[in-house]
């Protein structure tokens, strides 16, 4: 098996062994990058320097006797709006282009690098993370591995498309809206997006704050489940981080999913989409022998509401220079921006009242249900280029209506895994959203260690890239 | 409540846009009230729904 297609967690038992080192483990994943990037574009800037000189540190320290911790020698690639020191700070756009190189690593790079990992690129983004296609004027769009004339989704495009390309094991995306679940759907991967509040933000440009998570993608749950470990810690930098302590999850490999209260959601996550990702969340339903269906009240309020205030807060982020350089913007934003900072204050004000409202409601379900099941996306990955789509019967705005699914659990920050399913529609792939109550993470990796034993969800590298 | 197909974006962010310190020429108004038109209709199960009077405002929570 060549090195590109070991999971991080079978590469670093191998560099610990030391059957390989971390500079062979590094130099295979920056040649996976040489060869495959201008394909799939999934890399802003390629670290090469900087990742071999690491390497090279760990090898040394590693060969003295230093246990270099559970990701010893692991590459892996960090959505291009994390500090990383050394380069510019892109965050998709070319007004931060002008800006000097990052100092010091963001808080996640710096904790997988903690953790042994090496970070060996920056990766593509819809601009300040607002979209969710990740087609980029600027910088190009990013390209889905398992059919290159479609999105790799968004915003955390980059982030989804190096893993499903095999150019590394192990990502790091942010989400608002939906940024890692719609890339892990699209791509058929493993994605995490936290309880908000649960990883720092810190060193990374923010896009709504109310809303901004940030959390992993693999092809394994173990290896998310390594990547999510890595990435927790206490940290005074992120103002809204709400530490409530170490969480371990590979422990929970073998937990099974005995004593979970598990339920289909249906009702808004059962309308507006194509068959297949209804279908696909039945698989997995089913698979976790779920049989009853529940609605979430209020969720397509809560949908609404994330999506004002996301016009509002975005547009917050950047007002200076959509003031005064606005022409700059990614084409596909800049008007969304503009007219987010026209919005009434008072609209923005009920629209956080709705999001406490519906909050409350959705803690009520998560009395009698530990785990809801909805898909990720109402449609496989859509051609670059695709400006609407058809769902319910009626036409709509394919890059708004993409986070349908995903906006209303975001909105209230509860922690999701999306597991993917491959060959949902021919040779694309699908997600499906296990949703937890907040902090509950451990019980959706229960739940996503038993689908991929089960065989239903897994993530091979995308046949083209294997 | 706001109607979505009578409500003039176009009056309203050329109304608006200078008191945010827009600078836009006219031509970029139409794309700007696309926008805005598409944010209401979005927008809209949010405005048009009740809440209680104690539902909490507040835009930093713990989840």
């Amino acid at each position: 098996m060549s090195l590109h297609q070991l999971s991080a967690h079978a590469l670093a038992a191998r560099i610990k062994s030391g059957e390989i080192t971390a500079l062979a483990a590094t130099e295979a994943a920056l040649a996976r990058f040489a060869a495959h990037n201008t394909t799939v574009n999934a890399a802003t800037d390629i670290l090469t320097g900087r990742a071999i000189a690491r390497a090279q540190e760990l090898d040394v320290r590693r060969a003295a006797g230093e246990d270099l911790g559970p990701l010893d020698g692991v590459p892996f690639a960090a959505k291009n709006l994390w500090d990383i020191q050394g380069i510019t700070t892109l965050a998709g756009s070319i007004i931060e282009r002008d800006k000097p190189p990052a100092t010091r690593d963001g808080y996640a790079v710096a904790a997988m690098e903690r953790a042994g990992a090496i970070c060996v690129a920056a990766l593509n983004m819809d601009e300040y993370a607002y979209g969710f296609t990740t087609e980029n004027s600027h910088y190009g769009p990013s390209r889905n591995p398992h059919d290159l004339s479609r999105s790799a989704g968004g915003s955390s495009g980059g982030s989804g498309a190096a893993v499903a390309a095999g150019l590394v094991a192990i990502s790091l995306g942010t989400d608002t809206n939906g940024s890692i679940r719609v890339p892990a759907s699209n791509n058929g991967i493993w994605g995490l997006k936290p309880t908000y509040g649960r990883l720092s933000r810190a060193g990374s440009v923010m896009f709504v704050p109310a809303l901004d998570h940030v959390g992993p993608f693999s092809r394994s749950v173990a290896d998310l489940a390594l990547a999510y470990e890595a990435m927790q810690g206490q940290d005074p930098h992120d103002p809204a981080q709400s530490w409530h302590g170490f969480q371990p999850v590979s422990p929970l490999s073998g937990s099974g999913v005995g004593g979970l209260r598990i339920a289909r959601l249906g009702g808004y996550f059962a309308e507006a989409s194509q068959p297949e990702p209804q279908h696909a969340a039945d698989q997995v339903a089913h698979a976790l022998g779920a049989t009853a269906t529940v609605t979430l009240p209020l969720a397509a309020e809560g949908r609404a509401a994330a999506f004002l205030i996301t016009a509002c807060e975005g547009a917050n982020q950047h007002l200076a220079d959509l003031r005064s350089r606005e022409a700059d913007f990614e084409p596909l934003t800049r008007d969304r921006l503009i007219a987010g900072a026209m919005l009434p204050a008072q609209w923005v004000t009920h629209a956080q009242r709705v999001r406490s409202h519906y909050r409350a409601q959705a803690m009520a379900v998560f009395a009698n249900w530990d785990i809801l099941i909805a898909p990720a996306t109402p449609a496989t990955a859509m051609p670059i280029g695709q400006a609407s789509i058809e769902l319910g019967g009626k036409t709509l705005p394919l890059r708004a209506s993409f986070g349908q699914y995903t906006q209303p659990i975001s909105a209230i920050g509860l922690p999701v895994i999306a597991a993917p399913i491959q060959n949902a529609a021919g040779q694309l792939p699908l997600a499906v959203q296990l949703i937890a109550a907040p902090w509950a993470e451990d019980k959706l990796f229960r739940a996503a260690f038993a689908l991929e034993q089960a065989g239903l969800c897994r993530a091979p590298i995308a046949p083209n890239f294997a | 409540m706001i109607d979505p197909d009578h409500f003039d974006s176009l009056a309203y962010v050329t109304a608006v846009a200078p008191a945010m310190g827009f600078d836009l020429p006219p031509e970029r108004l139409a794309d700007i009230a696309g926008a805005f038109a598409l944010v209401i209709r979005v927008g809209l199960p949010a405005l048009q729904a009740e809440v209680p009077a104690h539902a909490e405002p507040a835009a930093v929570f713990v989840a």
